[in-house]
């Protein structure tokens, strides 16, 4: 089974990356909890997808594939709200400093004119 | 007479005609600050050929932006003591502007508001699609901040110096208008509505504001009401 081995292999990398970027980032520590149940529920999916179906059929799902879709529905939503949010504090950011730097320069120019006198 | 008063334009692309406007402002108030919001045009070598105060973006931030930066530099004046929004196109009248300033100045209000619609006397009707967009941002207003006023989204605004320090526009597009009136109930700021005339021009009319932006305006300040 191929599939297996090349969806453990991606878990694997994509843990390995998120345990980089988070050392160097400050993460918060319940987004780490939240991305190490979601890296094992991954493993877990992998090497026994009937795990999966019964899960969905325990939520009223037909398959596990299905239940992963909704699923992923709702944590695109959630992702793009997050980016979307963490945009705006960055405009916020870029807008104070751009400011700051129109009012340094024109204060000094100002100086400039005076001194010219 | 008129020292402590700072008059803030802020300037996007209005090379032909920001001179006219600027000097003719300068004839009556001698502090002029010009806030260039990135002009890709002749907007800043216009300005400086007057005596106005110039403060240039690095980057374009919005008209709101424009208007922080403007009260940020004046309030590094402390003689400052009266701000007064002036838009860069011409449409506002300067008859009007020094009967705000009377007002404001004999009156415990902190902010006087201009608006299109208080009485009939402006000589220069509204146009039509102008008047429906505006009307609708008045509900939207008495909705979101729940004052009472005739007119939101009018650029001509005379304030003291303790609403100027009340104001901080963080939204860069043209929500900063009832972003304004949110800080005006927020830090209960005594306000007052005076009737101005707008001179519409070709020119003023091409610069202004579309059904589209109404939408987007709403939108923000939903997104801005979470905090």
């Amino acid at each position: 089974m191929l599939i297996k081995f090349v969806l453990l292999l991606m878990v694997f990398i994509i843990a390995i990356y998120f345990m980089i970027a988070a050392n160097h980032t400050r993460t918060e520590a319940w987004k780490k909890i939240l991305f190490s149940i979601f890296v094992i529920f991954m493993v877990v999916a992998t090497i026994s997808p009937n795990i999966t179906n019964s899960l969905a059929n325990a939520v009223g799902v037909g398959r596990g594939a299905d239940l992963l879709l909704y699923m992923l529905a709702v944590a695109f939503v959630f992702v793009v709200i997050s980016i979307y949010i963490k945009f705006q504090e960055y405009e916020q950011r870029i807008n104070k400093l751009a400011r700051s730097i129109a009012v340094a320069e024109a204060e000094a120019r100002e100086k400039q004119k005076i001194t010219n006198y | 007479m008129n020292d402590s008063v700072y008059v803030i334009i802020p300037v996007y692309n209005e090379a032909k005609v920001i001179r006219k406007v600027v000097q003719e402002v300068l004839d009556v108030f001698p502090n002029v600050v010009c806030v260039d919001d990135g002009s890709v045009d002749n907007s800043v070598n216009e300005i400086s050929t007057t005596e106005a105060h110039l403060v240039k973006h690095p980057i374009n931030l919005g008209q709101g932006g424009a208007l922080q930066t403007g009260l940020d530099f004046a309030l590094l004046n402390p003689k400052a003591q009266y701000f007064i929004t002036f838009d860069a196109d011409g449409q506002h009248d300067l008859e009007d502007v020094k009967r705000m300033l009377t007002e404001l100045k004999k009156s415990e209000y902190d902010i006087i508001l201009g608006s299109r619609f208080l009485e009939k006397h402006s000589s220069v009707k509204v146009p039509f699609k102008k008047r429906v967009l505006l009307r609708l941002a008045l509900w939207f207003t008495l909705f979101t901040s729940g004052l009472e006023l005739t007119d939101t989204h009018n650029g001509l605004r005379v304030f003291n110096r303790k609403a100027a320090e009340a104001i901080d526009i963080t939204l860069s597009n043209m929500a900063h208008a009832s972003e304004i009136l949110t800080i005006i109930r927020q830090k209960k700021l005594k306000y007052k509505e005076l009737p101005v005339t707008i001179h519409y021009s070709d020119y003023s009319m091409a610069k202004g504001q579309s059904m589209f932006n109404a939408i987007n305006i709403i939108f923000d300040l939903m997104v801005k009401g979470r905090k």
